[in-house]
């Protein structure tokens, strides 16, 4: 037993940070509504405020952590509440997907500009001491943190249930205009709720800084293991996510004893305890009854339906392909290698944006963990190589391995509405790169795939040009397909399904199999991407498909526009050739940052830059992305309205409710 | 309180021969609040049923019951005598079972023409993928066929002159009548109408009263009916329903219903509070 106690001990402490973490997600979730997949990228900021404070500015590390806890965090949520959300009301649940992880991009890319990509040690906010209680010698810090968390927690608990503050909070999950009429200032409660979320995530960053030091995507990763405790509770329960935090940092650190010393040969479980609050996540979300995650976001101003896509981007995009083709013919001969190289990457590039265009733009399902379905095309199409498999069949083979993967993501695309859907896709996403990357039959443990060149008629094509019209063919096809699928019949149910998925229904068509369908043809391209984007380079490695790269692109695509051709065009061209024109290594991150901002700019607009562009002349914003049935959020969001409606129904007046939209 | 209890418009035509939609003592909790409790309406063919209540009574829950959107504690809801418990909401809908929502739910991407065809496509699916996913060639005659049947629900709607707009543009009451089109075109033999009135103004409420009586008596559907235009409700409905908080109040005719104290009190009581 003495055996496990530092294991339990420590792993009470990285609960109880998760704690924080995942009360502060249900604080802000349940009071507006809007999930915040930026939470982790507040603590990492917040983290790397500590850092300024104290290592640059030479504050104490206690008024640093005060400064942080309570000032900078309440600060970022009444920002990102009134600048970011505040103005999505009425759009549907994608767009805040979509805010929420331009956010996170964005600040990730703000802080590596500003802070640089190496982790930064900070000094220890407790004294450095250990009780030693017989069995197990427990640090000052632990205890702190232990004992602040469940302090905090208590406190959470007896504000919800005693103040009156905590009380209107709770009036305005359950109706926030019937609060604003019952004099509950609904806007500003909600507010609150966003600084105090955000300051409880500020806090976790700032107590997990000294162990792990300020590190962008280190800090990143373990906040959003919170969403896993949160999850549990359904993203509402304060309790269970307490003791659901608490119940999987033990568990973590168990099992990493018990990886240890059982089964240190299984390379695959050295991961295991990292991934168990994304086992939760997923699991939690794809078994649960449906119909048990229910959406709260504000659908509650009708939706503003003035959507401006024009009617012509729904047909197939002749001109653009020509366009696509004919400068792709071109570039070899006007081009030096190095550029033809890049277009060669930026022609796989595109299959790939327009492989996710069809979920984004499309059907209107965020898939946050594409990065998946390419790495796994890339190292499927390395292994089949090894085993003699000729390169063209091989790749196709690459791509029907991941078609069974992506389908299995089409359960909770089933189940779930957009940001259920969103969160199981970032859950699996996240815990295939822990679990699975280093399996042999992925990366293996050097994190590394050799693939090589495809060989055609006897030659091997290891000429750039050479490549390149290989690539281009295979991408011109693969583009073809795809919007065959969005021009066809196909496209056009999924295009209903997206507008209403009940309307679909109850017109008589079950929508499981279009679902599962456009799931696996986006998850083959993808595969397919992956592996001529791998075979130009000869090799794939672990670092550049880590789930952080299924946000960025989606912020990418978001902004460029996910509804076209064009769209995937101008996100490839966004995203390939402006680090190859501009080399210095700051582009990067600057990029990634504007891919950020631009995401939450265009959340709302129809089809992103291309869509503003085309569309410069009846220039309206529209507000619905992917939407919610009645049965969920929106019998919720009627009765709200419903309840308001001025209850005149007299058996001789005349059309009496508001069920205007 | 079968058909035939009812004679004033049912013509005679279908009624009586098939049962239509019916369902039985239907029980529906959220949480602590019982939004339906022991709720029976019956929808015969060739008859417009009405449905009322005061907010929050529950209708638009029954209809979500029937359709299969929700799942009722207790109770059964059968169309033509055939249990309906373990049918998708698809597959209720092919069986016949049309719907409006309340809180419209239009393709709001699609042209009004393109969400009237995909009404009257849906005609001839089958419960199979392959036609679900809509891949199966459908011919030039087909086609054809599908643009026709279009023609004549918008012509009959009156939405002819609006069948190129994309419905996301068009006004609350404009999208109804879509929705209205788009569930006829679907040909189906029950139909329910979640307050497909409200968004227009007495004068069009009136127009709409007397093109669903007409629906009615040319193609003999019956039309279930939740509508809060009591004077609509009172000139086109044969049968109505009253519910109050959840649990029936009183079925009869627009004159019996009219002249209930227990229905004054109802919605006088709601008014007051
Ligand atoms: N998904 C839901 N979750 C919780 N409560 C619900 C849900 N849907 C409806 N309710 C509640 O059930 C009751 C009945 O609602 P319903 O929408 O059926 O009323 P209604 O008769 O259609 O009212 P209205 O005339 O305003 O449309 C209301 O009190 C409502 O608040
Ligand atoms: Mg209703």
């Amino acid at each position: 037993m003495s055996d496990y106690l530092p294991f339990i001990v420590l792993g009470i402490t990285t609960g109880s940070i998760y704690a924080l973490a995942a009360m502060g997600l249900v604080v802000t979730y349940t009071t507006s509504g809007v999930f915040n997949f930026a939470h982790g990228a507040v603590a990492m900021v917040s983290a790397y405020a500590y850092y300024t404070l104290t290592v640059d500015w030479g504050l104490a590390p206690e008024l640093a952590v005060f400064l942080v806890v309570l000032g900078l965090g309440p600060l970022v949520g009444v920002i990102v509440d009134r600048g970011l959300f505040r103005r999505l009301q009425g759009a549907g649940s994608a767009a805040y997907v979509v805010v929420s992880i331009g956010l996170l991009v964005a600040l990730q890319g703000l802080v590596i500009i500003m802070y640089g990509p190496t982790s930064k040690p900070v000094p220890p906010i407790f004294p450095q001491k250990v009780v030693d209680l017989g069995a197990v010698n427990v640090g000052y810090d632990q205890i702190a943190i232990t004992t602040i968390a469940a302090g905090l927690g208590l406190g959470l608990a007896l504000f919800f249930k005693r103040t009156q503050t905590g009380l209107d909070m709770r009036a305005v999950v359950d109706d926030p205009q019937l609060a604003e009429l019952t004099g509950a200032n609904a806007s500003r409660t909600t507010t609150l709720a966003w600084m105090l979320g955000s300051s409880f995530a500020s806090l976790a960053g700032v107590l997990l800084a000294p162990t792990l030091g300020a590190d962008a995507l280190v800090l990143i990763l373990l906040v959003v293991q919170a969403f896993g405790a949160a999850a549990l509770g359904r993203l509402v329960s304060l309790p269970i996510a307490y003791a659901g935090a608490i119940g999987l940092g033990v568990l973590g650190q168990l099992s990493i004893k018990w990886v240890s010393e059982y089964a240190s040969g299984q390379t695959w479980l050295s991961g295991l305890p990292q991934s168990l609050p994304f086992i939760a996540l997923f699991t939690v979300l794809i078994v649960s009854k449906k119909g048990s995650f229910k959406e709260l976001t504000k659908s509650v101003q009708a939706r503003s339906s003035s959507q401006t896509l024009a009617p012509g981007s729904r047909r197939f995009p002749a001109i653009v392909l020509t366009v696509i083709v004919g400068v792709g013919l071109v570039i070899p001969s006007l081009a030096t290698d190095s550029r033809t190289t890049t277009a060669t990457t930026a022609m796989a590039m595109l299959i790939m944006f327009s492989s996710l265009s069809l979920l984004l733009g499309l059907s209107r399902q965020i898939s946050l963990c594409h990065a998946v379905f390419v790495a796994l095309g890339a190292t499927t199409l390395g292994h089949l190589q090894a085993d003699g498999v000729p390169f063209l069949p091989a790749l196709l083979m690459a791509g029907l391995v991941v078609v069974p993967i992506a389908g299995l993501l089409a359960i909770p695309a089933i189940r779930l509405s957009g940001l259920f859907l969103a969160l199981a896709t970032f859950g699996f996403g996240v815990l295939f790169q822990n679990l699975l990357y280093n399996t042999s039959w992925v990366f293996g443990t050097s994190g590394q795939v050799a693939v090589e060149r495809p060989t055609l008629f006897g030659n091997l094509l290891d000429g750039t040009n050479e490549f390149y019209f290989f690539v281009l063919a295979i991408a011109v096809a693969s583009v073809v397909t795809v919007e065959l699928v969005r021009a066809t019949r196909l496209g056009r149910l999924l295009r209903a399904t997206a507008d209403s998925n009940v309307a679909v229904e109850t017109l008589g068509i079950n929508t499981t199999a279009a679902r599962t369908v456009v799931f696996c043809v986006s998850g083959f391209f993808a595969a397919i991407a992956g592996g001529l984007l791998s075979s130009q380079v000869t090799t794939v490695g672990t670092s550049s498909y880590s789930f952080f790269q299924s946000l960025i692109w989606v912020a990418v695509l978001v902004a460029a526009g996910s509804a076209t051709l064009g769209g995937a065009a101008l996100a490839t061209t966004m995203l390939v050739a402006i680090p190859a024109f501009f080399t210095d290594a700051d582009v990067i991150n600057y990029q990634t940052m504007f891919f950020g901002i631009g995401a939450i700019l265009l959340a709302q607009a129809p089809n992103g830059l291309v869509g503003l562009v085309t569309n410069l002349p009846n220039t309206r914003l529209w507000g619905r992305m992917a939407d919610d049935g009645p049965a969920r959020a929106g019998a919720h969001a009627t009765r709200r309205r419903q309840r308001l409606a001025p209850t005149s129904a007299t058996p001789t007046s005349v059309p009496a409710t508001g069920a205007t939209r | 309180m079968s058909p035939a209890d009812n004679p004033n418009h049912t013509a005679g035509q279908i009624a009586g021969q098939s049962e239509g939609l019916r369902a039985d003592d239907v029980v529906v909790k959220f949480g602590g609040l019982t939004a339906l409790d022991g709720v029976s309406v019956h929808a015969p063919p060739g008859r417009i049923t009405g449905l009322i209540g005061p907010n929050g009574a529950g209708k638009t829950t029954l209809f979500n019951v029937c359709s299969g959107l929700q799942v009722p504690a207790a109770g059964k809801v059968t169309l033509d005598g055939e249990d309906l418990a373990r049918h998708s909401p698809s597959r209720r809908a092919r069986e016949g079972l049309g719907r409006t929502f309340q809180r419209l739910e239009l393709f709001g991407t699609m042209t009004v023409r393109e969400n009237v065809e995909f009404g009257v496509e849906a005609r001839w699916l089958s419960w199979d993928p392959i036609s679900q996913l809509g891949l199966r060639s459908s011919g030039r005659a087909r086609r054809r066929e599908i643009r026709h049947a279009a023609d004549e629900v918008l012509h009959a709607t009156g939405l002819e002159p609006l069948a190129d707009r994309v419905v996301g543009s068009l006004s609350t009451g404009q999208g109804r009548l879509v929705e209205l089109a788009r569930a006829m075109a679907r040909n189906p033999r029950i139909l329910l109408l979640d307050e497909p009135s409200s968004g227009l103004d007495p004068a069009e409420s009136r127009d709409f009263g007397r093109q669903l009586r007409e629906l009615v008596a040319s193609r003999g559907i019956g039309i279930l009916m939740v509508e809060h235009d009591m004077s609509l409700v009172l000139d086109i409905c044969d049968w109505i329903f009253v519910l109050d908080f959840g649990k029936p109040l009183m079925a009869g005719t627009a004159g019996e219903v009219r002249n209930s104290p227990d229905v004054q009190a109802a919605y006088l009581g709601k008014e007051a509070a």
